[in-house]
Formats: C-alpha cells, structure tokens, sequence
C-alpha cells in the first residue's frame, strides 16, 4: 500500500536546517569546479541553474528537487560521471522574481543548464527568454503545453512530467462518458488556466461542451458557490484541476457540505499533496486521478521510497519527484556521451535523441523525444494508470486509463 | 435563499476578524496589517499543546487566544506606539505593522514549515440543515461566536469602568491622560485584545482548512473590507458589515460566477466609501478649527 509518513520536525531540527539553507545558498560560483568537463577523476562538474519557491507558502516546489537531489545526486555521479553543482535562485513563486532569477542565471552565473521553474505560470514567463539563451532547459514540474512553442527549433526544452493536453486526452473520454455534463474547478494560475484550456479545447474537437467552469483562488475560505452552480446546471461529472491539494480539500468539503453527488471526480497527482490531513474519508471516497506513473510497484515507486528513506520525509511532491529523477537522468547522460556540458547545442540534441531514459532501478522508457515533441510521457490511453483511494488514503489501482475508459471503474 | 445563508455565516468569520481592525482603530488609531499572522500564530499555539491531553480543548483554545494577546500587545507597545509619536499624521505604524507581517510569516514558515498541518482542536465536524441549506458545523460556530463576541465587546464599552476608560480614550487621549488614564496601556490591552480574537479565529478556522502560515492572508482583504463597511470606529459595524460583504459576494458569485464575488464586495466597499466614507455605522467627526 501508499503511504508516505511525513513527522513532524523537532523545533531544532527546522531552525538548523534552515539555517544550513541559508548558508548553502550564500555559496558563490568563484570557487566553482564545474569546468563542464571531465576532470581527472573522468567526473564532469555541472553547473546546474536551480530556479523555484525555496521561500513562501509555495516552498514545496523547491523542496521536492531539494529531496530528489539530496538522494540521488551521487548516483548519478556514480552511474554516468556526472557531478551536479547546484546553483540556486529563489524566485518567491513570483513570475517577476522567475524573470531575474533566469537571468542572473544564465549571465551572471553562466550556468550549464536550468532546472525548473516548477510552476507553470513562472514558466510561462521565461519561456521565450530561455529559448533565446540556448541553454538547455529541463522542465520536470510544469504541465502546461504552452511552455514548449514548438514552431522554434531548435528547442531547448524538455518535460518529463505529463502536460495538460494529455491529461484532457486521457481524461476526456471518462468525464463526458454517455454524455455526461462536466464541469471544471481550476486553481486561478497558470496551471489551473491551462487545464480549463485544454478541457475545452477537447471538448471542441469532440462535439462536447463544458457546462460549469469556476475558479478558485488559493487559499480560499469556501467553495459553496462554486458547488452550489455545478448541482443546480445538474453537472454529472467534475474535474479539480487545482494546483495545492488543500484548495482541493476546500472543494471536497463543499461538495460534501451541498450533498453534491455527481458519479465522476476526476483530479490529478497534485491530490497527493496536502489533502489528506485536510479532508475526511468520505471526501476522497469517490475521487479518481489519472497519472502516468505507478505509483505503487517498479520504478517509480522505487524512487519514491528512496527520496523517502534518505530524507526521512515524505516526498514534497510524489509525482515531481519522479519528474525531476527522468529528467537528472536525461541530462546526465546527455552530458556523458557529449563530454563536455559547455557543448550546449550538442547536449540538447543528445537529450533530444536519448535512446532510454531510466526512472528507479527497473523503469524505462524508450526513445521518447523528437525535434517537435520533447514530452516524456504520451496521451496513449493504456499507459496511464486510473487511482482511487481507500480509506486511509492509500491509492488504489483501479486499472489503466483504457481500461477505465472502456468498462467504467 | 441559500446565497443569504452561506453568506451570512461566511460574514461571521470575517466579522470576527473585522472587530480586531475596529478594537484597535477606536482606542489607537492605527490598525495591524499583520493581523492574518495572528490569525496562523493562535492555530500554531493551539496545535503546539494539541498533544496535551490532561488540557481540554477549551484550554488549547485558550493558550492559542493568550499566545496570539501576548504578542499583540509587546507589538504594539515596541512596533506600533514609537511610530504614532509626532501626531495625528504620523502613519509610520503603516510601515511598521507590514515589516511585523513578514517577519511573522518567515517565522512561522520557517519553524512550522508552508504545509498545511490538520488541526482537530475545537472541531465541530458535519454540517447542520439551515432552512434548507447545508451550513458547516464549524463556520456555524464561528459565525455565532462572532455575534457573541461582538455583544459582550458592545456591552464592555458601554457599561463597564474599563469600557469607559476606552471611550475616553478614543475620543481625547490627551485629556483622558491629563485624568490619569494610560493610552499606551489602554492601547496594548486594546491589541491584546484584538490580536487574542484573530487568535480565536485563527484556531476555529484552522480546524477547517489547516494551519498554515499564510492562512490568514486570503481573509485579510474580506475582513479589512467589512470593517470599512461597516465603519472602523463602530462596534456594530463589523457584524452589519460582515453581513452585507458575506451576502453580496455569495449572491454574485451564486449568479455570475466566483470571480464576481469577491470583486461585488469589493464594489461595495467603494460604494460605501463614496457615500458614507466613515462607514454604514460609523459617525462623522466634526473637528473645530
């Protein structure tokens, strides 16, 4: 079963490992090692632009590639030569801060490539000014397709975590099932927006329409209205495409509270984060997500047991953490057969053509780039899973998302 | 009619908030923009003893309100009063109250970490049937705590020696000083006070959605909104307001969508103050020159 423990901190604990952080992060770059090129060990030293919340409400975006990190960092040393010295920018999850966060990255700091921001919107921000800068960008939290214009080529880059357009794909078939009327939830965010897009925008393309879509701010006091306009249009099937998992428990609360009872609720990974504390059983009972990933055997499960046995924490974000290990073992591997991560454009094409990408010790997947497609995972029905939750929380396989699709679960 | 209810029990939770704007408005003239940190430091301080079991819940409850007075009060006599000190115009104490909300926050997040955390201290699970609507036990509590508290506050001022000392204070602090009365205490008991209620509020609503560090700031716009309604120097005014606000957003939001709620009381709050700038139950003060 799934059940990551979160303790609680001692009070000590917090301030010290704050206190480390903060130290960490006054680290400057003159006494930097990353040459991008073999030393004579054979190890290649990266300098790897980190940008996203360290800081604020939003800091579990930064902390799930802090625990990933902190885990796995010396196996990729170990397994491919390739050492991560990590540069990090705190952009406060404000897309103005993202903005010079990229920059000092690429001029000042002269970074080998940038991880994150893991928050679409910021994303959204700088995209077009790290497009423009060559350096290859690894995107392993955002789920907005809109990040990735492909129309510039060459791209630099890359999503391992799955995007909104396939997640409607996926999604599409189950809400509006025997042409159920659907209505959508969506956080008011660059994320949240671009789930309402895509709904949409299948919806369209497949002769549906949306019946109800309402916003959420984060943190709101209640979503009784929001409900209250879904039960009265006589929506039958609701999507939460809401980007913290307490704003879900907010929505879950008032559908309970209105005595909604539609027979589908789909949402996403993000459920996994801070919901379970917040609601109550017959909350989650009927809710559904869709995801790529099992989370429950191989390697992605592996991945999330290890970042939990070597933190001692939960993983901050399940499905990022596995996003951000694809994409560390993307790169490193680019970086090890290019030789030289100032070779910019040749990393990129090596990510580009990358043969198989590892996630855990037994997960692979295959040749999953082209030049017009830098998407790890794919909208193919039987290769999502289709989770419940029992009433503890733990997930529950209720079988691919074609299975699902077809017979209902 | 399910709009009128909801919002009305919604207004509660911000009327309650709202009380601690006019509580500190009518004895100091200044307001606490930290005041969404009071309300995470009562749940912090309340989920601190949560694991005290020989204390009840009403105990727990109490610790939260005392944590969240105590550090209202040394806010105001060290963060807030040197800053009011060259007069009527000096609004230094602006600045000041929004430096006490970052660093609040940092600590708290610092400490507690940014994930909400559940909090089962003065829970009241399941919802009630209110003239057909379905109405959260919790809010429910909230809201009628909020009339309560308002009453009691009401009737302090009026009829007791420590409601008088206030309104002498209030309306002449140079001459209420001149009659041996403290303003600088009477203003740290004022926040104490007012920073104890967010506390209060803070704790009740934390068994809804979780303690968090931020999860004052969505409720400080409302609130600082419903206390303008109903008018700052007005004990009245927060339940009036809280009631209008409450109402409104939920209608429009039932009629034309969430994102018409907030901004429906937003419009109002501009309408109030274009018509009646001192609030609904506010009172003009004529000052002669």
């Amino acid at each position: 079963m799934f059940n990551w423990s979160s303790p609680r901190k001692p009070l000590l604990a917090s301030i010290a490992a704050v206190a480390l952080l903060s130290l960490t992060a006054c680290g400057g770059s003159d006494d930097s090692d990353a040459t991008g090129k073999a030393d004579a060990d054979g190890v290649i030293t990266v300098k790897l632009g980190v940008v996203g919340p360290k800081t604020g409400p939003a800091s579990l975006y930064y902390q799930y590639m802090d625990q990933t990190f902190e885990t796995f960092s010396d196996d990729f040393e170990e397994k491919y030569g390739v050492r991560f010295e990590v540069i990090a920018e705190d952009d406060k999850a404000s897309p103005e801060e993202t903005a010079r966060a990229v920059s000092t990255l690429i001029n000042d700091e002269g970074v080998h490539a940038i991880l994150g921001p893991p928050l679409s919107g910021n994303a959204l921000q700088v995209a077009e000014t790290i497009q423009r800068s060559k350096v290859p960008w690894l995107l392993a939290g955002p789920n907005a397709d809109e990040i990735i214009n492909y129309d510039q080529q060459p791209n630099w880059a890359f999503q391992t975590n799955f995007t909104n357009q396939q997640i409607m794909e996926v999604l599409g078939q189950r809400l509006f099932a025997n042409d159920a009327k659907v209505g959508i939830v969506f956080s008011a965010d660059g994320f949240g927006q671009s789930n309402v897009d895509h709904l949409k925008s299948w919806a369209k393309e497949n002769g549906h329409e949306v019946t109800v879509e309402e916003s959420i701010q984060p943190g709101a006091a209640d979503a009784n209205a929001i409900i209250q306009r879904m039960k009265s249009s006589g929506v039958e099937s609701v999507f939460m495409g809401i980007t913290q998992g307490a704003d879900t428990a907010t929505v879950t609360r008032a559908i309970a509270q209105a005595g909604f009872d539609p027979a589908t609720i789909m949402t996403t990974g993000t459920i996994l984060t801070n919901y379970k504390d917040l609601a109550e059983p017959e909350q989650w009972a009927n809710i559904q997500i869709v995801d790529p990933r099992n989370f429950l055997e191989g390697g992605d499960k592996e991945v999330l047991d290890a970042v939990q046995e070597a933190t001692g924490d939960a993983p901050a974000i399940p499905t990022n953490n596995i996003s951000t290990y694809a994409m560390l073992d993307i790169y490193a591997q680019a970086v090890k057969e290019v030789g030289d991560a100032n070779e910019k454009e040749a990393v990129r094409k090596a990510m580009e053509d990358i043969e198989t990408v590892h996630i855990g010790e037994t997960l692979t997947i295959d040749s999953p780039f082209a030049a017009d497609d830098h998407r790890l995972y794919t909208d193919d029905l039987s290769t999502w899973f289709t989770y419940g939750f029992d009433k503890d929380f733990n997930l529950v396989l209720k079988g691919t998302a074609q299975e699902c699709a077809d017979k209902g679960c | 009619m399910e709009p009128v209810i909801i919002g009305l029990v919604l207004g509660g939770l911000y009327a309650l908030l709202a009380q601690s704007f006019v509580l500190t408005f009518i004895t100091t003239r200044t307001l606490n923009f930290a005041l969404g940190e009071f309300v995470a430091l009562g749940a912090f301080a309340t989920l601190a003893v949560a694991s005290w079991g020989w204390l009840p819940d009403v105990g727990k409850v109490v610790v939260g309100v005392l944590v969240a007075g105590v550090v209202g009060a040394f806010v105001h006599r060290f963060l807030i009063l040197p800053f009011t000190t060259q007069g009527e115009h000096d609004v230094r104490w602006l600045l000041s109250s929004v430096a006490v909300s970052f660093v609040l926050l940092d600590l708290i997040t610092n400490v507690e970490g940014p994930s909400p955390q559940r909090s089962d201290t003065a829970r009241v699970s399941g919802t009630v049937d209110l003239f057909g609507t379905g109405v959260s036990k919790q809010q429910l509590l909230l809201a009628t705590l909020a009339v309560v508290i308002s009453l009691l506050l009401i009737l302090v001022t009026k009829r007791t020696p420590m409601g008088l000392v206030m309104r002498a204070v209030s309306q002449d602090p140079e001459t209420a000083s001149l009659m041996g009365v403290s303003p600088r205490r009477v203003g740290m008991g004022a926040y104490a006070a007012a920073m104890g209620l967010a506390g209060l509020a803070g704790v009740l609503y934390a068994a809804t959605v979780g303690a968090s560090p931020v999860m004052g700031e969505p409720l400080l716009v409302a609130s600082i909104a419903v206390a303008i309604v109903g008018g700052l120097g007005s004990l009245w005014g927060p339940l009036l307001g809280g009631a209008l606000y409450g109402v409104l957003s939920q209608f429009a939001s039932y009629q034309w969508g969430t994102i018409w709620g907030e901004t429906a009381g937003l419009l109002l709050v501009i309408a109030v103050l274009v018509w009646k700038p001192e609030g609904l139950l506010g009172r003009r003060t004529e000052v002669k020159l």
